[in-house]
């Protein structure tokens, strides 16, 4: 009788492998459904965005500002119309940098309407789609001074932060030493 | 004769089932599963394929040269944009979908230059669409004048 027993035990073998192989089985097949679905829409996705916001800046950059201006302890100071945004950005850390004592750098400030910081701020906010934050940031070294500008929101921690950066050479009109950097990020808010 | 050999391969063929019952009900575990992910595969190549075909039409546009300024990828003469109409997409475009076309001025100018062209509504929903609804978008610079530029966004909207 017992021995019987153990002759059909190793029929019951074939069980215990599928038992195995039927978890196996799933976790494979499960990974591989996951790899399909993200390998294609991430890479996809990366890329436009990348060509988005580098697109956004050059045509940020090369548009125009009608109007803007900034105080100075003598008064207001109206920029030559049609100035573009880059040469806003040039002029504003011109004036952080090697600019008169005179000019009031609050002035500047993007809570001031029309004020140069205003019109970079402005222009970009309408540009975004709602479901989108932004921000933009330009800095340089000049006459043995750094300014960074900072306008927009600060990105959440775990957002996907796409950025595009851009120098700017020198114009000799607004910064006569180095050019600046500039850097735009956007991301889904979302 | 009768306690050797049938009893053991009647107790066998029994003792077999679960098995063969596992057998049956992993095959059609691991066939289904491959189904789907072979539709799951398919239905993201499609979209993505659409989509792509959405981004190709915008840069088609981005660099339409009956309406950029000298040609330059990106920046749409303000006098030329009265060339963007149906006639001048299906003619030398060719698209073979639905479109609506939106350039919105987003600049600080008093004057904005804005421009829609579509073939027809967006629908509402995907409801009999084959392939759904792919907007997608870009930044572009309408030139004025060699001193007065507009930042816009440009917005296209397929369907099929």
């Amino acid at each position: 009788m017992i021995g019987k027993y153990r002759k059909y035990k190793k029929a019951q073998s074939a069980l215990y492998d599928f038992l195995l192989f039927i978890p196996i089985l799933i976790v494979a097949l499960v990974i591989l459904a996951i790899s399909y679905n993200t390998s294609y829409s991430t890479i996809n996705s990366n890329n436009v965005s990348i060509q988005y916001s580098q697109e956004t800046l050059n045509s940020f950059l090369e548009s125009t500002v009608n109007y803007t201006y900034y105080s100075t302890s003598t008064g207001a100071v109206v920029v030559q119309r049609d100035i573009s945004e880059k040469n806003v950005m040039l002029l504003t850390l011109y004036l952080l940098t090697c600019g008169q004592s005179n000019v009031n750098k609050q002035s500047l400030s993007p809570k001031i309407v029309n004020s140069l910081e205003y019109v970079i701020n402005i222009t970009l906010y309408n540009l975004t789609y709602p479901q989108f934050k932004y921000y933009i940031q330009f800095n340089t070294t000049s006459c043995g001074v750094s300014a960074n500008v900072y306008l927009g929101d600060k990105p959440y921690s775990n957002s996907l932060v796409i950025t595009a950066s851009e120098y700017i050479p020198p114009n000799y009109n607004y910064l006569n030493e180095n050019g600046a950097l500039v850097i735009l990020a956007i991301w889904n808010s979302r | 004769m009768h306690k050797v050999y049938p009893k053991r391969a009647v107790g066998s063929f029994f003792e077999e089932i679960p098995a063969l019952f596992l057998v049956v009900v992993s095959i059609a575990l691991l066939i289904s599963s491959l189904f789907v992910t072979s539709a799951r595969y398919n239905q993201q190549n499609t979209t993505t394929n659409f989509f792509q075909q959405g981004y190709t039409f915008m840069e088609e546009i981005r660099s339409y040269k009956n309406l950029t300024y000298q040609n330059e990828p990106g920046i749409f003469n303000v006098y030329a944009m009265g060339n963007l109409t149906r006639q001048n997409i299906t003619y030398d475009l060719h698209p073979m979908f639905g479109y609506y076309i939106n350039i919105t001025d987003v600049s600080g100018y008093h004057v904005k230059y804005n421009h829609t062209v579509y073939s027809s509504p967006i629908p509402k929903n995907t409801i009999g669409l084959r392939y759904g609804i792919v907007t997608v978008s870009s930044t572009v610079d309408i030139w004025v004048s060699p001193t007065e530029i507009h930042l816009a966004k440009l917005t296209v909207t397929i369907w099929m």
